[in-house]
């Protein structure tokens, strides 16, 4: 009884200061505004490319598209400038970012942007939006970006977690405070006895952790937990997604700049046994095909039979042999697009 | 259901007032089975079933053991084969699936649809032992059978026990079922710190190191220094990890008004193996020894004139610690780590360390702990490897590496020293302060601080759901 009336003045008081100190430290308001704050400056890396380079067909997706697609033969067979840029670790929301920030700000917007996704990712737009993802995310967003805020971050908060995020500042500042613990458990060792700055260091796990010197079966693991967010039941909610998420503003985004965009579902491995596929992605597919039709979107749907298993380096990436068979036949769909 | 998730706090607060407002032992015991099956089934229903139907299976055998006395061994022959039969079968269907796959493709019969591998229900393991010591116990007649399937059914299932243990014996809670239960305020006071500790445990220090050690167990190719430093950190992290599912098992069960056992009491303080045993997983060591070894043992002795002597003092431990490993996992590294474990036993044994040994000087002390804890991160860092090829192709690798292996095993190592910090200051609270100081308040203040930056959205399972 003692002990916990202890604690409980203690806390109190801790937290107390810690409420008064975390504002005036991170200079944010109380109650604090829910969601990231994304500072001001925005990299530009694709509006630069785009202008420099001025590629007619833009090929855009995660780490799947690079190892799948061969941007020389694409822009030989279809006898057009390709650019192929593949962000490992990226899905809609990111895009949409790019899109938004980079792609349609540049004075040459390419005629097609072709996006790769996979099953639901389209529609989601929580998932890989926190953690190191938010990193990425923090460079292509400005604090203006109120529907990034509003359906990435404040959408996929329960009421508590609004509640935590406002009014109790060692929550809200949480992620910030952990990259602050995080500098001083990572870097100082390294400083001192291999005279490694904090970008030396970064690198060396970016080395050491890439995924050919990870055994294939965890890699294959973890990507597959990861990706059961995209299986969730409400995920493969089509109608209860697609309007809180960004599809809508990617096409609006494209249609008012003149760029074409097209959408291919990429062959993944995952559930080639077409018995073991969850029940509702079907329907999703479904629903996401009458959708773009009605948008006038193009949608080339590769389904996972199409490409054998043996043409897989992991239950998402294809191997060369993969990269040859994919390239070809998306040149011969693309070609009916693009003509 | 994770302990640490917020619908397990929902869910645990709407059986929390059901169970207090119910009053009558028998509505409170009924509620418990009720949340209990719900709460393991909540992703896989069938888990509850097949829970169900092994727990009515033992609740008659053992009552026959009652009614056909001349039957038991035959009863009990049955529970051993249906126990172990289906603990068998999904623990170690995985290890030998690829093979029968082979062969019935060989045959020319579509083998692998049939044979894809199947997941281990969580928590098997654990509430098997539960249930063959009961039935063990009821065999021999130490125990008698309960009168009441409710009863026998939340013995088996009791939700926060579920999962992970400890693995309580009968005449540890089989009396606490059957008794009256009123609130008191001192559940509260005895399940706070342990909550907050296990929390804390698996949402700051198990997370975070885990982040790192999982990676490198994962590499190709790691540099010695770089094996060691994951062995580390899965040392301070299944540690954590495991003891604060059994502070979260246990503070839960004190509010529902019941005392469940302790599974650590630090050990990695231990200066020999058997110490360690008596400190690590100390339920499952206690039922592995009262009901593997001590009857090894006994029956050992009583042939001891047509053995050899070195014989009974050495097949007891080194089986009860490999059939330990096998209990963790079906793979070669599970075997050799319980082997290991075996081996260190009978060697400490007949160097006149084994069971209550404690050294003379200080020094030896020290030594006799800095050697033990070397077999301990040892031991883990087979418990921890993919493959047995893995351990051995390490050692044939360069000691630190590249700058860049260099750089990783330092963040590695300096996450395992620091994160190691708090669990250190506990011990020295635990030993040094007393429960009402200040000093203990302010950890406790701390720890909840660290929880709110580390608490999100994302929390991985425990390790040993998986056993």
């Amino acid at each position: 009884m003692k002990a916990f009336r202890h604690y409980l003045v203690t806390s109190t008081l801790l937290l107390g200061f810690l409420s008064f100190y975390i504002p005036i430290r991170y200079q944010t308001a109380y109650p604090r505004d829910i969601g990231p704050q994304f500072d001001k400056r925005i990299r530009n890396t694709y509006l630069n490319m785009l202008n420099e380079e001025q590629p007619e067909i833009l090929l855009f997706g995660d780490s799947m598209l690079a190892p799948a697609v061969d941007e020389v033969l694409v822009e030989e067979q279809l006898g057009r400038k390709t650019r192929l840029v593949s962000l490992p670790g990226t899905a809609s929301t990111i895009w949409y970012l790019i899109i938004k920030n980079n792609i349609v700000l540049a004075e040459h917007k390419p005629k097609h942007l072709v996006v790769f996704f996979r099953e639901s990712m389209m529609t989601v737009p929580g998932y890989r939006t926190t953690g190191r993802y938010f990193e990425l995310i923090d460079e292509f967003a400005a604090p203006t970006d109120e529907l990034l805020t509003q359906r990435a971050y404040i959408n996929q908060m329960t009421s508590l977690e609004k509640f935590m995020e406002g009014y109790i500042p060692l929550y809200g500042s949480r992620w910030r405070i952990r990259q602050s613990l995080d500098y001083y458990l990572r870097y100082p060792l390294g400083r001192v006895l291999l005279d490694c700055n904090p970008g030396c260091m970064d690198y060396a796990g970016e080395v050491v952790f890439e995924e050919s010197n990870l055994d294939i079966t965890f890699l294959s693991e973890a990507i597959g937990a990861a990706d059961d967010y995209l299986y969730s039941e409400g995920a493969l909610d089509f109608d209860g997604q697609v309007g809180a998420s960004f599809l809508p503003e990617v096409i609006r985004l494209c249609r008012e700049n003149g760029i074409q965009l097209v959408l291919v579902r990429m062959p993944i491995q995952r559930y080639y046994e077409p018995a073991s596929e969850p029940p509702g992605l079907h329907a999703y597919i479904q629903d996401l095909d009458r959708y773009l039709e009605k948008e006038n979107v193009a949608f080339l749907d590769f389904d996972q039979k199409e490409i054998p298993l043996e043409f897989f380096s992991d239950t998402l990436h294809l191997n060369e042999d993969g990269k040859a068979i994919f390239t070809r036949e998306l040149v011969e769909a693309l070609k009916k697009i693009v003509e | 259901m994770s302990f640490t998730s917020l619908a397990f706090w929902v869910f645990f607060a709407a059986v929390f007032a059901l169970y207090w407002l119910a009053r009558a032992r028998r509505w409170q015991n009924i509620i418990l089975v009720l949340a209990s099956y719900a709460f393991y089934g909540w992703i896989q229903p069938w888990l509850a079933l097949m829970l169900g139907i092994s727990t009515l299976a033992d609740f008659f055998l053992a009552r026959a053991m009652k009614a056909y006395a001349s039957r038991t061994r035959l009863l009990m022959g049955t529970s051993l084969i249906l126990n172990l039969g289906v603990l068998a079968f999904f623990k170690y269907f995985n290890f030998f699936s690829d093979d029968l796959a082979r062969l019935v493709n060989a045959l020319g019969m579509q083998g692998d649809i049939f044979l894809t591998r199947i997941a281990l229900p969580a928590g098997l393991s654990f509430y098997t032992l539960k249930k063959l010591g009961y039935m063990i116990d009821v065999s021999r007649g130490t125990l008698q059978p309960a009168h009441s399937l409710i009863d026998f059914a939340l013995y088996v299932s009791f939700f926060p026990q579920i999962v992970a243990g400890p693995i309580d014996r009968p005449q540890k809670l089989m009396p606490q079922i059957e008794a009256r239960r009123t609130w008191k305020a001192e559940y509260f006071f005895s399940a706070w710190q342990l909550i907050l500790m296990g929390l804390f445990k698996k949402l700051v220090i198990a997370n975070s190191i885990g982040s790192i050690t999982e990676r490198i167990f994962h590499l190709e190719e790691p540099t010695i220094l770089l094996a060691v430093t994951g062995a580390l950190g899965f040392t301070l992290q299944i540690l954590a990890d495991f003891s604060a599912y059994t502070d979260l098992s246990r503070g839960v069960a004190f509010l529902l008004g019941f005392e469940t056992s302790e599974n650590f009491k630090s050990p990695y303080l231990a200066l020999t193996p058997t110490e360690f045993w008596n400190r690590w997983h100390i339920t499952l060591s206690f039922w592995l020894r009262d009901y593997v070894f001590f009857p090894m043992r006994r029956f050992l002795l009583g042939r001891q004139e047509q053995l050899p002597k070195w014989l009974v003092q050495v097949i007891p431990p080194l089986v009860t610690m490999l059939i330990s490993g096998l209990w963790h996992g079906a793979g070669w590294t599970f075997l050799l780590w319980g082997g290991m474990y075996g081996i260190l036993i009978v060697v400490y044994q007949a160097l006149g360390m084994g069971g209550n040994w404690k050294p003379k000087s200080r020094l030896t002390t020290f030594f006799a702990w800095l050697i033990m804890f070397g077999f301990i991160v040892f031991g883990w860092l087979l418990f921890a490897a993919p493959s047995l090829d893995w351990v051995i192709e390490v050692f044939s690798r360069p000691f630190a590496g590249s700058i860049e292996q260099q750089a990783v095993a330092l963040i590695g190592l300096s996450i395992a020293f620091v994160y190691s910090i708090p669990m250190i200051a506990k011990r020295l609270l635990d030993r040094y302060v007393g429960e009402d100081s200040i000093v203990r308040s302010i950890y406790y203040a701390v720890a909840t601080a660290t929880i709110f930056i580390y608490v999100n959205s994302a929390t991985p399972d425990f390790i040993y759901f998986q056993f």
